[in-house]
């Protein structure tokens, strides 16, 4: 076992394990029940040795970058947060956060994200003007600028090409096309227009928005907060690869771990709160033409379901769904395909037909309500293999893992 | 002394600071804490035969050194360029809470990789044994492994 802990230095990593006086236990997993995304903090001290090799007054700084691994594999990456140092115990301790909360840094909003979402976009990623002369963004494309705007990268290759569902594509069909395509993660689109509105009670032009006469700009929300929720309502997950990177990934199995390695184990058993006929999911319903006019339009709440237990989508997130896929010789300009299924919600197309229930948000933001599930709490051997449980921590003193998953009885 | 680890007379050799000089404790007995294990045992409340992990991350060690500083002015072995009981006791000081190459018995402590364990001189305490009419000073040394260190590299062959 060679666990590491390197801080950026001098323009450098620089390895600093020999003066961890104490380490909490570092988080791997991201995950919330719910399947939105939390970042832990990390908390260590590091001994006033450290000066030996600095100056004599050495300290460290809020924004220092610090990054673990063991046996050469990433574990965490972040930034100090807050220092102290503690002159009786001659050590600094330090908390660190993840660097995903840089996110937290932008607004959404167009000064912040336009040039982003343009910049490097291939068609598919990004058009100025599709079929209605709307700009459009893919989600998946929309995710990583959102990230490159933060100074953080996001690696969607695991995920671009999952199928979500089936549709056959509206006004085409014949000779040239198959009759059925599959809608995939990438195949997923915001209007521009109405990324600038999520979180708002209105749904307008951007320029409204940002009309400092309006008082809209306190109602903005960060990155951060569109980000944690987006992701569970595309049924993902995201790990840390890197200090500044990430990557999107699919919901895992959960451990398996053998009776005689389990060194603490703990089960419980909660029953469902509610079920499937008690739930109800409110989304934005505007007209796309509403984000695109400078006049404010109030918005507009469609609720799927009967039950009075209610899960709100976050305001003005209309994730739609562009059925011209590998229609590139035909449709240069992408987004081309006429109306219909194009712009169906996507977001909802788990309660039609065909469609799978795999992007429904309320797969993972309402399983947690509606199923009987088995919570175990393990301590055993360093697991090195990533997989999307609830906690899963590592101790890297005596080489263990802390784990926390639920099983669901679905 | 020990047929395993040897019948040399302990000595340190500095790493720079103060100096690099070779310290030779001539008149002195060593009392080894060899093993100061970093271990645990993880007993699994699940297994049904109870099974056992054991983690074992190493061991370090602690040395402590007695020197019979009176013996320096007496020097009843008549060893060349003995330093005075005083010069020795000053010399050693130098020395406090440096880092240091110790060689117990015959050789210098290594780890599994065969590479050198420095040993910090934590402590020097002072003491006199008492006799009518004269006073014997000692001092013990202790010196301790900075990282693990394999006890095998000890033995001499």
């Amino acid at each position: 076992m060679s666990a590491t802990v390197e801080q950026y230095y001098n323009s450098a990593w620089v390895d600093i394990s020999d003066y961890v006086e104490s380490l909490g236990d570092i988080p791997l997993t991201m995950n919330n029940r719910d399947g939105t995304v939390k970042s832990s903090p990390l908390s260590l001290d590091i001994a006033e040795t450290i000066r030996d090799v600095r100056t004599s007054n050495y300290k460290f700084t809020r924004g220092d970058i610090l990054r673990f691994k063991k046996d050469g594999t990433f574990h965490y990456g972040g930034y100090v947060d807050d220092t102290e140092y503690i002159y009786r115990d001659m050590k600094f301790q330090l908390l660190l956060k993840r660097s995903i909360m840089n996110l937290d840094t932008v607004l959404i909003e167009y000064d912040s994200l336009h040039s982003y979402f343009a910049a490097g976009a291939n068609w598919y990623d990004y058009t100025a003007s599709d079929f209605y002369s709307r700009s459009v963004v893919g989600v998946l494309w929309a995710l990583k600028a959102m990230f490159t705007a933060a100074g953080l990268t996001l690696d969607t290759s695991d995920v671009d090409n999952i199928v979500l569902f089936t549709v056959t594509p509206w006004g085409l069909g014949g000779d040239d096309f198959d009759p059925a395509v599959d809608i995939t993660y990438r195949d997923l689109f915001f209007t521009e227009s109405s990324i600038y509105c999520i979180g708002h009670q209105i749904a307008t032009y951007h320029t409204t928005l940002d009309n400092t006469d309006n008082n809209y700009n306190k109602d903005k929300i960060t990155c951060w907060e569109l980000v944690k929720y987006l992701i569970a309502y595309l049924n993902l997950a995201i790990k840390q690869t890197d200090t500044d990177a990430y990557k999107l990934i699919e919901y895992t199995s959960l451990y398996s771990v053998t009776d005689d390695d389990k060194f603490e184990y703990a089960e419980k058993e909660i029953v469902a709160e509610s079920n499937i006929n008690r739930i109800s999911v409110t989304h934005t319903n505007n007209s796309l033409a509403n984000y695109e006019s400078a006049t404010e339009s109030s918005i507009i709440n469609r609720t799927r379901g009967k039950g009075a237990e209610n899960v709100s989508i976050l305001p003005n997130c209309r994730i739609l769904f562009s059925d011209a896929k590998n229609k590139t010789n035909k449709y240069e300009d992408g987004y081309a395909t006429a109306g219909g299924s194009a712009y169906a919600n996507a977001l909802f197309a788990l309660n039609s037909g065909t469609k799978d229930a795999t992007i429904n948000p309320a797969s993972r933001l309402i399983r947690a309500k509606i199923y009987d599930v088995l919570k175990e709490e393990i301590e055993t051997n360093y697991q090195s293999i990533h997989k999307t449980v609830l906690e899963h921590d590592l101790d890297y003193a005596w080489g263990l893992s802390r784990i926390t998953q639920e099983e669901y009885d679905e | 002394m020990s047929d395993i680890f040897g019948t040399n007379i302990s000595k340190f050799i500095g790493t720079g600071t103060p100096d690099s000089n070779t310290v030779t404790l001539n008149y002195s007995i060593v009392d080894p804490k060899f093993s100061e294990k970093v271990f645990k045992v993880f007993e699994s409340p699940v297994s049904s035969s109870g099974q056992r992990t054991y983690k074992n991350k190493g061991r370090y060690a602690t040395f402590y050194v007695v020197v019979y500083l009176f013996n320096y002015d007496i020097n009843p072995r008549n060893y060349a360029n003995l330093p005075s009981a005083k010069t020795m006791a000053n010399t050693l000081l130098t020395y406090e809470n440096q880092d240091v190459r110790f060689y117990p018995f015959n050789n210098e402590i290594k780890n599994s990789a065969n590479a050198n364990v420095h040993c910090r001189l934590i402590d020097l305490e002072f003491d006199f044994m008492e006799k009518i009419g004269s006073k014997h000073d000692i001092v013990t040394l202790t010196f301790m492994t900075n990282e693990f260190y394999d006890l095998s590299k000890l033995i001499i062959t």
